[in-house]
């Protein structure tokens, strides 16, 4: 029981550094790209990175 | 037994008892009177009732009102585009979604409304947190779930009408605009004369640089690494603070006034807008967020061990009126005083934006929308405990405005009937490393010794001027965060209502999937558009530089003016976000439980009204507008103001009537969607 619950908590660790490196994001756009057949055109991890941050900013996310 | 019943009967015991030692702990603050309280019962008081909360109220919303179900598609999981909708982690988008929302909003309104004793503030956040805040955040989360990540504009155009429409979208601008002079201005009177905090906060910027090139260039996906290292610079930043501090070359260059920080401020507003995000934005938002988690974790774990007792009475004087932080009677003034925290209209645009876009089962509503402002009421509680741990003489001395205080500020501040002398506060400001604490306005110092206190007590004096500036630089980096951004949403949103004004210049094709994308600036061609952008950012920038500017001059203190304007947009937008869920529960089936949304809706209507009824109308000279404005008029037509003052006069007084012009303003606004939501355009839809 108590190990299951350390267990969880890495996970959820890792997860969590996954999504803010950005792997979970990057990961998750090839895997878009796969299913819709166009791995060609997909962008690398750097450009994808640049762009989903510039992105970010053009809406409101941040607030008083 | 059987062991189901016998689960059931702890379950029923477990809420019961929470449920009383909640209703004990709100009763000990209330009702303790002439001891002091220890500052336990508040934490208590604030879990046990969101826990409450949080398990039936809005467990029933979500499933008598809203009808989440489970097994439906969220917008995540249908879309799943790998950019915007991306199926997240539950817990993630919390974090996500509470980073968001939790600004320097509900640290500040709270200290600031500490001036009406701890009582009122405390029973506001925790009332208004679980039957207001929370619920408009969940049900416009949910509603914009529901709706693929429409943003509120684009909801209340579909769902009211068109002027309700452009009404939300004009005061989703003035709003940001008035956010960000107040930001700036809490920033200007933090780092006035302090040349320790405004070395350390100057030293943010390359540090965050620094780090933004690294991430561009090296490591996009660093985040972590990189983070650690610029945590790492900005606490040896804070430490060079220190060297300045006692080194008079230095200290002279970075003692600086209320003016020259608010023209550098200014400046560097519109060089963070136009600089691209990578460099300055986003590393030092990521490090905000992280010094923001881990402080405010820090402070949580500090209280539980410390246990501070509570110095301020439970209620003060000045619940008449006349306080010198700003002026105005507890009703209504609390109620816009602390907005986030209790209520707040600005989550319902980040409850519209990216979070719902991301969530992967419609359950996670509760958590991410109502959790979320939950947590954001333990942090303006926590605000609250820092700012009524202080000595109440001290509180005033440090937030209260020259022009208040008088030559003499120790009696000034005996005559309110708190004991203070010179040398305390001499001995204090030199403990924290400034200069001095007298009228230290705009809630962050006065944060900032309350959080060096408790910090100290807890992990150890030795530092505390070190927990103090930290305390400073915690608060300025994220308000020059919001500053950026804000500054660079509201250029775009700029840009899209030019772009309705002036629909030939360029067709609008901006909906829920691309909303003020940068590629639909009016003109193609490549230098018109930077000008344009250039442009915008320019007016944007000078518009809140107004406001800053004009807070910094202003003889009493610039809060007195700034904050309850700030106040007064944000509880228009909350009307506003109300006004709209309100509407989505009489078109549904379960229009009976209107009572929900239409009860919070009018309450801010009235407070938010009569706050701009008093602020423009009021006969007092520092709540109304107009009172100030003649005054001045008479004192000028009296030949009471000198020859060099005459000018400046001239355009306080012309200031006056632009900011009451401003605060009618967002009484039209609030009221035009308030009108067309329930007067004319559903009911006409309807029959």
């Amino acid at each position: 029981m108590k190990k299951n619950i350390l267990h969880k908590l890495w996970n959820f660790f890792l997860l969590l550094r996954e999504y803010i490196s950005g792997d979970f994001a990057y990961k998750n756009y090839l895997q878009h790209c796969k299913k819709n057949h166009m791995q060609e055109k997909a962008l690398d991890k750097k450009s994808f990175l640049r762009d989903k941050e510039k992105n970010k900013w053009n809406k409101i996310n941040r607030c008083c | 037994m059987t062991l189901k019943r016998k689960k059931d009967f702890l379950h029923v015991f477990l809420w019961i008892s929470i449920g009383l030692f909640g209703a004990a702990s709100i009763g000990a603050i209330a009702l303790i009177r002439g001891e002091k309280i220890s500052s336990l019962w508040f934490l208590c008081a604030c879990i046990c009732t969101q826990l409450i909360a949080y398990r039936f109220y809005s467990a029933w919303i979500a499933a008598k009102i809203l009808h989440v179900n489970v097994s439906r598609l969220t917008p995540a999981s249908k879309i799943n585009d790998g950019k915007d909708f991306v199926p997240t982690n539950k817990w993630i988008v919390f974090g996500h979604h509470f980073a968001a929302i939790a600004g320097p909003g509900p640290l500040i309104g709270p200290t600031l409304a500490a001036q009406f004793g701890y009582l009122p503030g405390t029973l506001w956040i925790l009332i208004g947190c679980v039957l207001a805040g929370a619920v408009q955040d969940m049900i416009i989360l949910f509603s914009s779930m529901r709706r693929d990540g429409k943003s509120l504009g684009q909801m209340i155009k579909d769902e009211i009408g068109a002027v309700a429409g452009f009404a939300a979208m004009i005061g989703t601008l003035a709003i940001i605009i008035i956010l960000i002079s107040v930001l700036g201005l809490v920033v200007v009177k933090a780092l006035m004369h302090s040349p320790w905090g405004s070395f350390t906060v100057l030293m943010t910027i390359p540090i965050a640089m620094m780090i933004g090139c690294y991430l561009y260039y090296v490591r996009p996906s660093g985040v972590i690494e990189a983070s650690l290292v610029g945590l790492t610079l900005f606490l040896l930043a804070v430490y060079g603070g220190k060297i300045v501090h006692y080194n008079e070359n230095y200290a002279a260059i970075f003692n600086r006034d209320g003016k020259f920080l608010a023209i550098a401020i200014i400046i560097y507003g519109f060089a963070a807008a136009t600089l691209p995000v990578w460099l300055l934005l986003a590393p030092r938002d990521y490090l905000s967020s992280f010094l923001k988690i881990g402080t405010i974790s820090l402070l949580a774990i500090a209280l539980l061990i410390f246990q501070p007792q509570i110095q301020m009475p439970a209620l003060t004087q000045f619940i008449d009126g006349s306080g010198p932080i700003f002026a105005g009677k507890i009703f209504p003034f609390l109620f816009i005083t602390i907005a986030c925290g209790a209520i707040s209209g600005f989550h319902s645009l980040v409850a519209s934006g990216t979070t719902p876009k991301i969530i992967s089962n419609e359950k996670d509503v509760r958590l991410i929308g109502y959790g979320s402002m939950l947590l954001e009421g333990c942090v303006a509680i926590m605000a609250m405990i820092a700012a009524c741990v202080l000595d109440p003489a001290i509180f005033f001395a440090i937030n209260s405005p020259a022009a208040i205080l008088g030559d003499n500020a120790v009696q000034t501040i005996s005559s309110w009937g708190f004991s203070i002398n010179q040398g305390t506060m001499e001995a204090l400001a030199s403990q924290m490393g400034e200069n001095t604490l007298f009228s230290r306005t705009g809630g962050a110092p006065s944060l900032a010794v309350g959080m060096a206190s408790i910090f100290s007590s807890a992990f150890g004096s030795s530092m505390l001027s070190m927990w103090y500036h930290f305390a400073i630089m915690f608060e300025a980096i994220f308000i020059l965060t919001t500053l950026d951004a804000g500054t660079r949403v509201a250029r775009f949103m700029l840009q899209d209502l030019l772009k309705q004004i002036h629909r030939n210049i360029c067709p609008a094709r901006y909906g829920a999937r691309s909303t003020y994308h940068p590629s639909l600036v009016a003109g193609s061609n490549l230098i018109q558009r930077n000008f344009f952008n250039i442009l915008c950012s320019f007016l944007v920038v000078a518009s809140w530089g107004y406001f800053l500017y004009l807070g910094v001059i202003d003889p009493s203190g610039g809060v007195n003016i700034l904050w309850p304007l700030f106040g007064i947009s944000n509880q228009m937008l909350a009307g506003i976000a109300l006004s709209f869920a309100t509407v989505l529960i009489l078109k549904s089936e379960q229009k009976k439980f209107f009572f929900i949304t239409a009860i919070p809706l009018i309450f801010l209507l009235a407070t938010t009204s009569y706050a701009v009824f008093e602020k423009v109308f009021s006969n007092d000279i520092r709540v109304g507008f107009f009172a100030m404005a003649q005054n001045l008029q008479s004192k000028l037509d009296g030949g009471l103001i000198s020859a060099e003052n005459f000018s400046l006069t001239e355009k306080m007084i012309f200031n006056q009537k632009l900011l009451a012009a401003i605060t009618l303003g967002f009484a039209a606004v609030l009221w035009t969607v308030v009108v067309d939501a329930f007067l004319l355009s559903p009911l006409k839809k309807q029959k």
